[in-house]
């Protein structure tokens, strides 16, 4: 980590007002979470002490989607170097999603469900740099968001409230399907994803002239998950995806500018232990990460 | 000639300068399938001679003993180094590659119609043996094209292949897949009298001594490489590069009401490869599986001869002599 290149930084004294980096609300207190969206200031701090414009990017999709696995295996290799991407964490927070998730991998366990409580939620935040240029960086700016509170602020919007704003701030999105849910069990993984996604628009919709003529700017990655376990989607996502996901490809189609799939996996195989009450847990015998930092990559590049 | 005279240190050997293989002539059935010739009743004092030549320089005598197996026990799989639950199993002597399987060796295989000949096939699996086939429909490992070796990766590990077809290949050559219990007492029994280390170099990981995620190098290197990181004995990359096939079924386990399903059958898999992430599961003792129909770009196999089954000529050829 000798080589990170740091973005250059201004001290705020305390007491100085500074910005929600998630919903905009202004803050003199340092300490603690914003009261509005849950986001620690800790992390707005540091992006306010920051010199430019904070760009960042958030992972969405839904419970058991693979979203805790994906974040917690990214900023460990961020964090260990890969591909030219050197990442910094830049708060406990996410040390420890990156660490409990590691822990319980190498340790052949999946991480726990995350809980829907939105104060209980790990925010990260990892400043990564892109070949070690000094203003070449980006930032994973999200909490670890419990699908089920995704769920719910689709269905009723403005219940967590977390969820629309770091929409609205992120350059980038990343959305978590997964492909053997969506091979083996018809076609509502597809529905939720577009609900997803037609709720990005509703958020991020252009405006100005001919807003409702024009796309979406804000770049997609439709991630396909546990793809080990899945291969059709690994050899083509995107194929796969029009045969598979064919209301998100449609969607996409129409009404965003900028979008890609991806299909990743973090584990080599996998078995399963049943319980004598016939309760099933995926058990992950060996973990190789594929495509994983590639969807990240892809947004980085633009 | 003692039992040890016969174990070669690395590279001692004028056959094998240090670490490399000496793969500059074109392989052939006869060069890759000598083995055939060690048990074979019919085979002439010169073949047998000839063949264990070969086994000199290609392969390593293991001595009988016994090792400590990992337990796979429902509760005991998140043991990050289970030394306290390991199982006590015996190995009998024998004789094992130096390297894995290389394409080239595979590409004899293939060329000899390895695919078509059902004798070397288990019976119940021959309809799935049609499905076996590379990039552009021919019968071959799944990452080549047109039944060849891609380019430059002669002397890489043959990767892409099933477990049936690492079976398959090991009749065709007159040789076994060593199983798991194998596997590891070979990874580890040269250094058996300081104490079975984790690595074949010692206890602690060195991203310099096998190809694993911490290499960063995303992909399979030619099967001598990363040479310091072999065993003492010059078993090259039991840790790293691709992962191996075993013999060994993995057995579904039960332990107080909890039980291990799979989706089909597995085999036991060993060593990590370039993409395994935690250095604590590229090491001589982890165990993993894999469903025997798998074919991925980062599971390849190594071969074993049975010490006791192979014949000897009948002139006292220095390499048989084992009776004292
Ligand atoms: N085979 C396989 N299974 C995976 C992989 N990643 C995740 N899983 C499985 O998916 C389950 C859910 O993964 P999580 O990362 O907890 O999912 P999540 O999106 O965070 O779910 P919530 O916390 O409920 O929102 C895990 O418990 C595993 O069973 C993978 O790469 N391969
Ligand atoms: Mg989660």
């Amino acid at each position: 980590m000798s080589d990170q290149v740091m973005t250059s930084t201004r001290f705020l004294n305390e007491g100085t007002k500074f910005e929600c980096v998630c919903c905009g609300q202004v803050y003199f207190d340092h300490t603690g979470h914003c009261n509005h969206c849950q986001a620690p200031t800790s992390i707005s701090r540091v992006v306010a002490e920051r010199d430019g414009k904070p760009k960042f990017l958030c992972v969405l999709g839904a419970s058991g989607a693979g979203k805790t696995v994906y974040l917690g295996m990214l900023l460990d290799m961020l964090t260990k170097g890969t591909k030219g991407l050197q990442g910094l964490p830049n708060n406990s927070f996410s040390v420890s999603v990156q660490q409990q998730t590691m822990n319980a991998l190498e340790r052949r366990r999946f991480p726990e469900k995350t809980a829907t409580e939105s104060d209980t939620w790990k925010w990260i935040h990892c400043e990564v740099n892109y070949r070690k240029k000094k203003d070449n960086f980006f930032d994973i700016i999200t909490p670890d968001f419990a699908g089920e509170a995704i769920s719910e602020e689709l269905e009723n919007p403005g219940q967590y409230p977390a969820v629309g704003h770091i929409i609205r701030r992120s350059q980038a999105v990343l959305v978590l399907v997964d492909s053997i849910r969506v091979r083996d069990l018809g076609r509502d993984e597809d529905f939720f994803a577009l609900k997803l996604l037609s709720y990005l628009e509703s958020v991020r919709k252009p405006t100005g002239k001919n807003a409702a003529k024009r796309k979406t700017d804000l770049p997609v990655a439709i991630v396909l998950t546990k793809s080990d376990a899945c291969p059709e989607a690994m050899q083509d996502p995107a194929e796969f995806a029009r045969h598979n996901l064919p209301g998100v490809d449609q969607y996409l189609n129409r009404h965003f500018n900028d979008y890609q799939f991806f299909a990743v996996s973090a584990v080599g195989a996998s078995v399963s232990l049943v319980d004598a009450h016939g309760r099933t847990e995926q058990i992950p015998m060996h973990i190789e990460p594929l495509g994983i930092v590639e969807p990240f990559e892809w947004i980085i590049k633009r | 000639m003692s039992f040890l005279s016969k174990l070669k240190r690395k590279g001692n050997s004028p056959a094998e300068p240090r670490g490399k293989r000496r793969d500059s002539e074109p392989r052939t059935v006869a060069s890759v399938c000598y083995a055939r010739h060690l048990t074979d009743p019919d085979a002439s004092d010169y073949e047998i001679t000839k063949a264990w030549s070969q086994v000199e320089k290609e392969m390593v005598i293991v001595a009988e003993g016994s090792v400590g197996l990992a337990s796979l026990s429902p509760d005991d799989l998140d043991q990050l180094d289970s030394r306290e639950n390991s199982q006590l199993v015996h190995v009998d002597a024998f004789y094992v590659d130096r390297f894995a399987v290389t394409n080239d060796q595979f590409q004899v295989f293939v060329d000899d119609g390895g695919y078509e000949n059902f004798d070397l096939w288990p019976e119940s699996v021959l309809p799935m043996v049609l499905n076996f086939v590379d990039t552009t429909g021919c019968p071959g490992p799944a990452f080549w094209a047109n039944g060849r070796t891609p380019q430059g990766r002669g002397h890489h590990p043959v990767v892409g292949v099933s477990w049936y077809e690492a079976y398959a290949f090991a009749r065709w050559c007159g040789k076994r897949l060593v199983n798991c219990a194998e596997w590891q007492h070979a990874a580890t029994w040269a250094d058996s009298g300081s104490g079975r280390h984790r690595y074949p170099w010692g206890d602690s990981f060195n991203a310099n001594f096998a190809n694993t995620w911490e290499a960063k190098r995303e992909d399979t290197v030619p099967v001598d490489q990363y040479a310091d990181g072999a065993t003492a004995n010059g078993i090259h990359q039991m840790v790293g590069n691709v992962w191996e096939w075993t013999d060994t079924l993995f057995e579904a386990q039960m332990s107080k009401g909890l039980r291990i399903v799979t989706d089909g059958p597995m085999a036991e898999i060993r060593g990590g490869a370039y993409d395994t992430y935690f250095t604590s599961q590229a090491t001589c003792r982890f165990r993993s599986a894999q469903a025997i129909a798998a074919r991925h770009p980062n599971l390849g196999f190594r071969l074993c001869l049975t010490a006791s089954d192979l014949c000897q000529p009948n002139d006292s050829y220095a390499f048989c002599d084992q009776g004292e």
